[in-house]
């Protein structure tokens, strides 16, 4: 059976996932080239009636991690929970009189990228905690952790501009 | 007197409708007499509202026409794995076909348009629209059949819609393949020197049909012709003129 049909719908996605964790549109569609190329490779792993999403962005994120780990470019890898020299960035945002949607957007950037993308996943891709936690390979309590912290310093963001 | 004090996480389970029965009621009833913990679910319930409105508002965006390639790239020609670190992939048989046309603005367009090939339904299938439109048989086809000719397929019936010039002396053609399975529109483009290639196809809903409809401009194809600036469509001589112009540019290589 061909995946070629839900690749192709996938692909906005895959690449937004991809710009999620890369921060970066040319090595975002780098990696989905190549996720591509896993995917095909690794078609018949994929079981017909479960989520080709799911699988398809474990792929895409695996390879992150691969890409991540040779270069050493982002140290994505390295849990950052319990980096607490990456909490207190609020502290220099700026005074602003109103509430944009751009502030948002460069607090969801500065957030570090395992709470990205779980951010992405669950809020905007709608995967349940358990379909997340499948994706990124973690149990449910992190992704929730995760998550949690991640909404309280997009709403800490919110407040501070 | 008990009191409820959820942890963060709880209150975001109960804001994203992932908490259990029991202890939303539970949440529930200490909210009633506890504003501050209203507060705080608000935080989980503000943040994913904002969250989704980012990036509602940014969109999907276009998908660029390397992706499409290598999503479709099984079958035709085989690219590597890129590799780490990251480095842009040069020579790409679809990016430099392109070039080799000479349209500066089709590549952009072509991946805007990608969108509306990604999210048709397409049907799963080992021989799709893409191979049989570029096969040995339809390629031929391209040559001899005029606006409005159809030919039967072995995957269907092939309709040819439209002939147009494009700038730089490429040739594209707006055809229509009817199967039992699916109706798909489709744009077929080849200039001297450069075989025919599919540079666009939606699957359309209403299956066969006997009657052949000139393009009416509410196409994707119209679309197209309209941004990469094509010329007039092609009838009667002319079209024969330039179809063999292709055909004879191809047979000599020139």
């Amino acid at each position: 059976m061909s995946v070629e049909p839900e690749l192709l719908a996938l692909l906005p996605r895959l690449r937004r996932l991809a710009r999620t964790l890369t921060g970066s549109a040319a090595t975002a569609d780098d990696l989905v080239q190549a996720t591509c190329e896993r995917v095909w490779a690794h078609a018949e792993d994929w079981v017909p009636g479960t989520r080709f999403d799911a699988w398809a962005f474990r792929i895409l994120r695996n390879q992150w991690i691969d890409w991540a780990r040779r270069s050493r470019t982002e140290g994505y890898p390295e849990p950052v929970d319990e980096r607490t020299d990456l909490v207190g960035e609020w502290g220099e945002k700026r005074a602003m009189d109103k509430l944009i949607l751009d502030d948002v957007r460069k607090a969801i950037d500065a957030l570090p990228a395992e709470q990205r993308e779980v951010l992405l996943l669950v809020c905007v891709e709608d995967f349940s905690y358990g379909e997340a936690a499948q994706v990124l390979g973690v149990p449910i309590g992190t992704v929730m952790s995760r998550l949690a912290r991640a909404r309280k310093r997009l709403n800490s963001a919110v407040e501070a501009a | 007197m008990n009191e409820f004090i959820p942890s963060d996480e709880v209150l975001m389970a109960y804001a994203d409708g992932e908490l259990d029965a029991s202890v939303a009621h539970a949440l529930e009833a200490a909210m009633m007499t506890d504003a501050a913990l209203v507060g705080r679910l608000v935080v989980f319930l503000r943040s994913r509202r904002l969250v989704r409105a980012v990036y509602a508002i940014e969109g999907l965006g276009p998908v660029d026409e390397d992706l499409a390639f290598a999503a479709r790239a099984r079958g035709r020609d085989a690219r590597p794995i890129a590799k780490a670190p990251p480095a842009r992939p040069k020579g790409e048989p679809w990016r430099a076909w392109l070039r080799g046309l000479g349209w500066a603005p089709v590549g952009a367009f072509v991946g805007a348009l990608a969108l509306l090939v990604v999210l048709q339904p397409w049907r799963p299938q080992v021989s799709g629209p893409f191979a049989t439109l570029e096969s040995g048989e339809a390629s031929a086809l391209m040559y001899q059949l005029t606006s409005g000719d159809t030919a039967e397929l072995q995957q269907g019936r092939l309709r040819v819609m439209s002939t147009v010039e494009m700038k730089g002396g490429g040739v594209c053609r707006e055809v229509n393949l009817e199967s039992p399975e699916a109706n798909t529109e489709a744009v077929t483009c080849a200039s001297p020197g450069r075989p025919w290639r599919v540079l666009l196809a939606s699957r359309v809903a209403g299956g066969p049909t006997d009657a052949f409809t000139p393009s009416s401009g509410s196409h994707p194809a119209d679309s197209f012709f309209q941004h990469n600036e094509a010329g007039a469509r092609l009838t009667g001589q002319d079209e024969q003129r330039v179809l063999t112009r292709l055909r004879e540019s191809h047979e000599t290589g020139t």
